[in-house]
């Protein structure tokens, strides 16, 4: 059952991408034919989706608190509210049962009985990621993302986690993208980055060869290696300041165990189809 | 069994161990190192015998084993790590070569990830400082991976790639390829930069203003590199490099300036871009950085002053510039002494300018004839900038006050003391400044005193065919003004001999002035006996067919003066010389008119000379010449004239006289 659930779910996923970057285009030719600002959608449209766009306006309260919070501005907050919404809704009629089964499934939920939270799920977000983002990764990465981005642990990424994980990938600073490489990479969120949490992360970055008499030999190594460079302090665990220190220094160590972060050119075309 | 016992007992005690391998005493840091290295440190000790190789080398080598093993990530990491090493050191560069490390980062720049580029390029450049390395990138085919890169949107990747490859480019191969792969264009397109961010300050300029700035500044450092080939300067010009260069030379960046300043004065190689550098308005700029701080950046640009001042246009802008002056200073400057290629730079470019006279007044004003003596007194002087030196003296002592100046700083004993240095390029202008002296009495006693004709005259001898020309041409002038100078020419030993031989010579310019100093040598009747002896005539003779009419004048002239004696004028004749010299009269130049004038005059002394130079038509000319305003030309055509005419008054008396014999005889 929960199989048939997930198997749902990836295709619906795969129908979410496909239909968001078609949505994407749709309103960006409709820009273009009828020249109107972001916020009305095109005439042919209009007409089929009356009621859906009504739910596409972003409420004012909602704007005004991501205007302050993050680095978007008006009209690519309203975009960016539409495709959540969209993404959102696609992931509602696939498994409309299972909505609240998936809630009643995460197991981090600490009951919000009348707040119905509504948001994309892990494997929503993991298409996201991969797709738009080029963010390939192993899965426990892409997990850890999203318990980064998924601040209150509600199990899905609500409104607010979809603005704030936005605007740190398109338009953070640098300080606050080390931070949120750190967090990705503290796997047990206690503030350090401990030798065994880094062999978790670089356990498949080496080639095993068969005839190895102890293939983790080399991963283990090359965890020396990285906590000499990184730990500052000679505590024998990475905190955020050794992280910042060592991020400083050489800036390719941003990602040192993983890519977390968007390409710069998914950045950049991400932003571009938000100011169609 | 017992090879896994000998590895561990090596570990543990790190001693000599018998068995079938051989182990090196070496110190292992801990166990986990050698563990992992020491199949591969076995290969290495057997094909290397070091006394001691530090544990670093197995620790880059482990580094380099990751990368090849690894993905993005461990391939980050690693590179980071290797970049902490000292990549300079040469066992540290023998460490990543010997395991295929510059393999590995060439084919990262294959790759699309942006951060394992970087990484990979900031290692390379640190890597092809040394010689040998850029041999193997080259090789390994790094320069078409390099310039495919220089095209990426990513602009600090732009910025490592152009450094990368002003390292690499240094060795010759690596410019062809550079020029092979289309990467000059590329470079030339990033060399565009906004005006206003180059006159900006680089504290207000913003991050994407400052990018830019740099990335022209690392395209400006490559391009330094590729030009020292001449086609590659000629493709850069193609794609439009001038302009820029120009552009860029107008920024307030000093590091900006540097690398431009050291293309600008490579390309000046190239006449075209010396053209270039007149008409795009570069001179003035470049004279204002005559002034800079940093020496090198002056060096580069009086090198450009150099090689652009052949041009008379361009030695005035550098006057109207202002850039006479800070030459001189530069000149006159003890810490300049110390900087050789510095002073060679400012000499040289002193040299050029000299050549026009409105800037030889403005170096006499600023007493330039006494600075460079100064520079003469250093016995040990640089070679190059000895004979800069030397060329610019020569150049100030075509106006006839400065040669008193030279006597009076008693520059002259430095000038015949350097005729014993064996550099050609030197060697070829002293004699041109001793030549200037030896006009101005006083300056030729001294040369005389110490015996400076002499050395000239073995000059002579000398292998290269310019240093032998000038030397000739120099002794003109020496012979004509030396006191009691045939006496002096005849006491050089084997002297005339030589220089009767240099007849041989193939070059035309030697020849030309050989002859000019034999007309000097036969003015005196005892050499001319003696060069008529050592067979003369007949060389003189096998050159009267030349075309060249430099050679020409003097060869007219060399013959007029050996024709005074004993049968020398005869010969001539017999020997077919006439004819030849009747066909220069067509020439138009009218320096050989006058010499070979000279020649028939001195020849038609002897009646069969007369009739041949009859039957050759001279007579038109002669006459020609008659009505020309040239005094000696004058003067030696009616000499001719009137031989020939004596001639023919004769030969008809004599006609008469038989006729009336043979009348007389028929009568009785």
């Amino acid at each position: 059952m929960a199989a048939d659930l997930s198997n749902l779910s990836m295709r619906g996923g795969v129908l979410v991408m496909k239909s968001v970057s078609l949505f994407l285009a749709g309103t960006r030719n409709s820009k273009r034919s009828s020249a109107q600002p972001a916020a009305k959608a095109a005439k042919p449209r209009r007409k089929k989706m009356s009621e859906q766009d009504i739910a596409y306006r972003c409420s004012m309260k909602i704007l005004e608190a991501a205007k302050r919070d993050t680095l978007f501005t008006r009209s690519e907050i309203e975009a960016l509210y539409k495709i959540f919404r969209r993404l959102v809704t696609t992931n509602k009629t696939k498994s409309s049962q299972g909505k609240i089964k998936s809630n009643a499934n995460t197991p981090s939920i600490i009951g919000k009985p009348t707040n119905i939270q509504e948001g994309i799920d892990r494997i929503v977000f993991r298409e996201i990621l991969h797709n738009t983002f080029d963010i390939v990764a192993e899965n426990m990465l892409m997990d850890r993302i999203f318990c980064v981005w998924d601040k209150a642990n509600y199990g899905l990424i609500t409104l607010e986690a979809w603005l704030h994980g936005l605007s740190l990938f398109l338009r953070g600073s640098t300080i606050r993208q080390i931070e949120f490489c750190f967090s990705v990479y503290d796997l047990n969120a206690d503030g350090f980055i401990t030798k065994d949490e880094m062999f978790q992360l670089l356990k498949n970055c080496l080639i095993k060869h068969p005839q190895e008499e102890d293939p983790d030999e080399s991963v283990k190594d090359l965890v020396d290696i990285v906590m000499r460079k990184m730990d500052k302090d000679k505590d024998g665990k990475v905190s955020l300041e050794d992280f910042q220190g060592t991020v400083v220094e050489e800036p390719l160590l941003l990602e040192a165990f993983g890519k977390c972060l968007p390409s710069e050119r998914s950045k950049n075309t991400f932003l571009s189809t938000l100011k169609a | 069994m017992s090879e896994e016992e000998s590895h561990t007992s090596s570990e543990e005690e790190g001693q000599t161990v018998k068995g079938p391998k051989e182990f090196i005493v070496e110190e292992l840091s801990d166990s986990s190192d050698s563990s992992v290295a020491e199949t591969s440190s076995e290969d290495e000790q057997r094909e290397r015998p070091k006394p001691e190789i530090p544990p670093e080398y197995w620790h880059i080598q482990k580094l380099v084993k990751y990368m090849k093993s690894g993905n993005q990530t461990a391939t980050v990491i690693s590179l980071c790590c290797l970049k902490d090493h000292d990549l300079s050191t040469e066992i540290n560069q023998m460490a990543i070569q010997d395991i295929g490390g510059l393999e590995v980062l060439i084919n990262l720049l294959e790759t699309k990830d942006l951060k394992c580029k970087l990484g990979a390029l900031s290692v390379l450049s640190e890597l092809s400082l040394n010689e040998q390395i850029r041999r193997c990138i080259t090789d390994l085919g790094g320069i078409s991976l390099l310039v495919q890169n220089l095209t990426d949107p990513a602009r600090d990747l732009q910025i490592l790639v152009a450094e990368t490859i002003y390292n690499v480019a240094q060795i010759r191969k690596a410019r062809k390829h550079v020029r092979k792969f289309d990467g000059i264009p590329k470079l030339v397109d990033l060399l565009d930069v906004n005006e206003n961010c180059l006159k900006t300050p680089k504290d207000l300029l913003t991050p994407d203003e400052l990018e830019n700035v740099n990335i022209a500044k690392a395209a400006a450092k490559a391009l330094w590199s590729v030009s020292r080939s001449r086609k590659n300067i000629q493709v850069m010009m193609r794609s439009g490099s001038v302009p820029l260069l120009a552009k860029l030379l107008r920024s307030v960046h000093m590091d900006v300036i540097v690398p431009t300043v050291g293309t600008i004065s490579q390309c000046a190689n190239e006449p075209s871009y010396q053209l270039a550098i007149q008409t795009e308005g570069m001179v003035k700029d470049i004279v204002q950085h005559l002034a800079a701080e940093d020496p090198s950046l002056r060096r580069h640009c009086a090198e450009t002053i150099f090689k652009c001042a052949e041009d008379a246009t361009t030695r005035n802008l550098v006057r109207q510039a202002g850039g006479l002056d800070p030459l001189v200073n530069m000149a006159k400057d003890p810490a300049t002494r110390e900087n050789k290629p510095l002073l060679a730079a400012v000499t040289g470019a002193i040299w050029k300018t000299a050549i026009s006279a409105e800037n030889v007044e403005r170096y006499d004003q600023l007493k330039t004839v006494e600075v460079l003596v100064k520079l003469l007194e250093n016995a040990d002087e640089d070679e190059t900038v000895l004979k800069n030196v030397v060329g610019a003296l020569c150049e100030c002592l075509k106006f006839t006050h400065n040669r008193e100046v030279l006597r009076q700083v008693d520059g002259i004993p430095y000038l015949v003391n350097l005729l014993n240095y064996t550099f050609p390029p030197l060697l070829e202008n002293v004699p041109m400044v001793l030549r200037e002296c030896a006009e101005d009495e006083n300056s030729m006693r001294i040369i005389e005193e110490l015996d400076g004709v002499r050395l000239i005259w073995s000059l002579l001898k000398n292998d290269s065919p310019k240093v032998q020309a000038n030397a000739a041409w120099s002794l003109v002038p020496c012979i004509r003004y030396a006191t009691d100078s045939g006496e002096m020419v005849r006491c050089f030993v084997g002297g005339l001999e030589l220089i009767v031989n240099l007849l041989k010579s193939e070059n035309c310019h030697v020849l030309a002035c050989v002859c000019a100093a034999i007309a000097e040598i036969a003015k005196d009747i005892e050499n001319l006996a003696v060069i008529t002896d050592h067979g003369v005539v007949p060389m003189l003779v096998n050159l009267v067919h030349t075309q060249n009419v430099e050679l020409r004048e003097h060869l007219a002239s060399a013959i007029a003066y050996c024709c005074a004696w004993g049968s020398n004028c005869k010969t001539f004749g017999r020997l077919g010389a006439i004819t030849p010299l009747v066909a220069y009269m067509a020439d138009s130049n009218p320096k050989v008119h006058r010499t070979t004038a000279l020649a028939l005059f001195h020849l038609s002394k002897n009646a069969f000379n007369c009739i041949t130079m009859h039957e050759s038509g001279v007579v038109p000319f002669l006459l020609k010449a008659i009505a020309t305003t040239d005094w000696d030309l004058q003067e030696a055509a009616a000499g001719c004239l009137a031989n020939i005419r004596k001639l023919a008054l004769e030969a008809e008396t004599v006609h008469l006289i038989r006729a009336r014999d043979a009348s007389t005889e028929e009568d009785d």
